[in-house]
């Protein structure tokens, strides 16, 4: 259990700013409650779990072996191996002007910045701060750019066990970065809470991946910050595949004048999985733009949901906005809610939204079989095509190939056990 | 014609493809148990590589519209592909795969 116990004896050790912000964060935690459907932000969600039956991993558990998707990445610029939340290793040969610390190695401040990023959302967010144990800070200073990617191996091994991995990036003035982030989890029921906050300096350019291939027993309910100064892009990429529950809560600012974000997503859910994307995206600066467009399928008995809001503060102008979620429904039971919202405080814009849910369209099944493919086939040209041009979106183009094998494989597995 | 050994059989993932350049042919090898078929990896229909296709029952899917050739001969069993692929004749000696490759491809 998260006790008072336990948190202490975690926190043995810690400097005393930490100590200090854990502390708080531990208030924080103690007082509030598992959210529930009446809470806006976990409406859809039923939390099918208990904190009191989980606890922290004891430190030192060994790796788990490597994975398809890890092998896709061949060129690397570093890997950072996280094991149940804590760094296991850091390897790589680091360019001029790359580092990468553990929290023990960063400044304070540094450090402090980060972990406050979140804030008190939820039970979460104020667990990962006042457990917090361990982070991983990377930094690329002014006018550094790196080619091949930095890999992070989020592992959760431990059953009955709850994580907070914590990831920071800053990228300095005119600088460029790749980051692939890989959560993925034994066949073990874990949870894995993890913090990824990124800030992108003017006129950088940062392209971060997520990947969440959690097992069925494990889950996964991270927070990704992004903040974007003048002129600075951000490419994001989240693919969800694994877990019980699968959630990102992202929030993206784009403060500086001039800044972008584009994010491509892909999720398929079978079983009674729930994938969960709450996306906030806040325009903030002049002539920014943003263009959110994720694509997902659901069947069997499982369940996804969208919650995207587009808000232009007031002196936004020329914001160019979007957001939309497209969603393939393939059996009765499952379910996909999309609510895409926008709050407008500026009249100078260009904003839009859509969604769509729905099962594979009878006309195009139609004229496949009429051009002599068979049925199951046909299905199975519709969802390559479906899910297509995403997958080409997606900022890592190493992950394209196990993803699309990955989801393929689950299609054909629902096909051939009837539920389709 | 001769032979060439293009990988070892323990390194081809079971059901499914994986793609092979022996000089100027690009070829798709598939491993079933251990047997091991080699198509031509661009199906006839459109650009799309075949060693990303699916197996089903002997039949590799192309990935992008669904044609579906006979892993053992190349031929094309289903539209949008009416013509076949190229199949090349292969074999496992001491876990190391060789395929049949004739020198001037017309």
């Amino acid at each position: 259990m998260l006790t008072t116990e336990t948190f202490e004896r975690s926190r043995q050790g810690s400097p005393e700013w930490l100590s200090g912000l854990r502390s708080k964060a531990f208030e924080a935690f103690s007082a509030a409650e598992m959210p529930t459907e009446g809470v806006e932000a976990w409406k859809y969600v039923t939390l099918d779990f208990d904190l009191d039956d989980y606890t922290l991993a004891a430190p030192d558990q060994l790796a788990l072996g490597s994975t398809e998707f890890l092998e896709a990445i061949t060129r690397r610029t570093a890997t950072v191996t996280i094991v149940d939340g804590r760094v296991k290793a850091i390897e790589g040969e680091l360019p001029k002007g790359v580092t990468i610390e553990a929290l023990a190695q960063t400044s304070s401040d540094r450090a402090e910045a980060s972990l406050n990023s979140v804030g008190d959302t939820d039970i979460f967010s104020a667990a990962h701060r006042a457990f917090v144990h361990d982070g991983v800070f990377v930094d690329v200073a002014r006018s550094i750019s790196i080619e091949d990617p930095i890999v992070f191996d989020i592992q959760s091994t431990q059953a009955k066990t709850i994580s907070f991995p914590h990831l920071s990036v800053r990228l300095a003035e005119n600088a460029e970065a790749q980051i692939v982030i890989v959560h993925r989890s034994g066949p073990v029921s874990a949870v894995s809470v993890p913090h990824i906050d990124a800030r992108v300096g003017d006129g950088s350019r940062l392209a971060l991946s997520g990947l969440q291939v959690m097992a069925d027993e494990a889950s996964l309910i991270g927070f990704g910050r992004f903040s974007l100064a003048e002129d600075a892009s951000l490419k994001l990429g989240e693919v969800g595949l694994g877990g019980s529950i699968g959630r990102m809560d992202l929030v993206i600012d784009h403060d500086g004048d001039g800044s972008s974000s584009e994010m491509a997503g892909v999720y398929f859910g079978d079983g009674n999985q729930v994938m969960d994307y709450r996306i906030v995206v806040n325009h903030s600066g002049r002539n920014t733009s943003s263009n959110i467009f994720l694509k997902g399928a659901v069947e069997d008995r499982s369940q996804s949901v969208f919650t995207g809001l587009l808000k232009i503060n007031v002196g936004a102008t020329n914001t160019s906005a979007f957001e939309t979620n497209r969603n393939l429904v393939l059996s009765e039971g499952a379910k996909a809610h999309s609510v895409p919202n926008l709050e407008i405080l500026c009249d100078d814009v260009v904003c839009g939204h859509g969604s769509t849910v729905g099962p594979l369209e009878e006309d195009h099944l139609y004229y496949l079989q009429s051009r002599g493919l068979g049925r199951e086939r046909a299905e199975r040209v519709l969802l390559r095509g479906f899910f297509e041009e995403m997958i080409a979106k997606l900022p890592a183009r190493q992950l394209a190939e196990p993803v699309r094998a990955a989801v393929n494989a689950k299609f054909i597995e629902a096909q051939a056990e009837g539920r389709i | 014609m001769s032979w060439v050994e293009i990988a070892s059989l323990a390194d081809l993932p079971e059901g499914r493809g994986v793609k092979v350049d022996v000089g100027e042919h690009a070829v798709a090898l598939f491993r079933i148990e251990s047997d091991v078929y080699a198509v031509a990896d661009t199906c006839s229909h459109a650009e799309a590589s075949l060693a990303e296709g699916e197996i089903f029952d002997g039949e590799v899917e192309c990935p992008r519209h669904g044609a579906s050739f006979d892993l053992k001969t190349g031929e094309a069993i289903t539209l949008p592909a009416t013509l076949p692929v190229m199949s090349y004749e292969t074999r496992t000696e001491d876990g190391t795969v060789s395929l049949l490759i004739s020198e001037d491809r017309s």
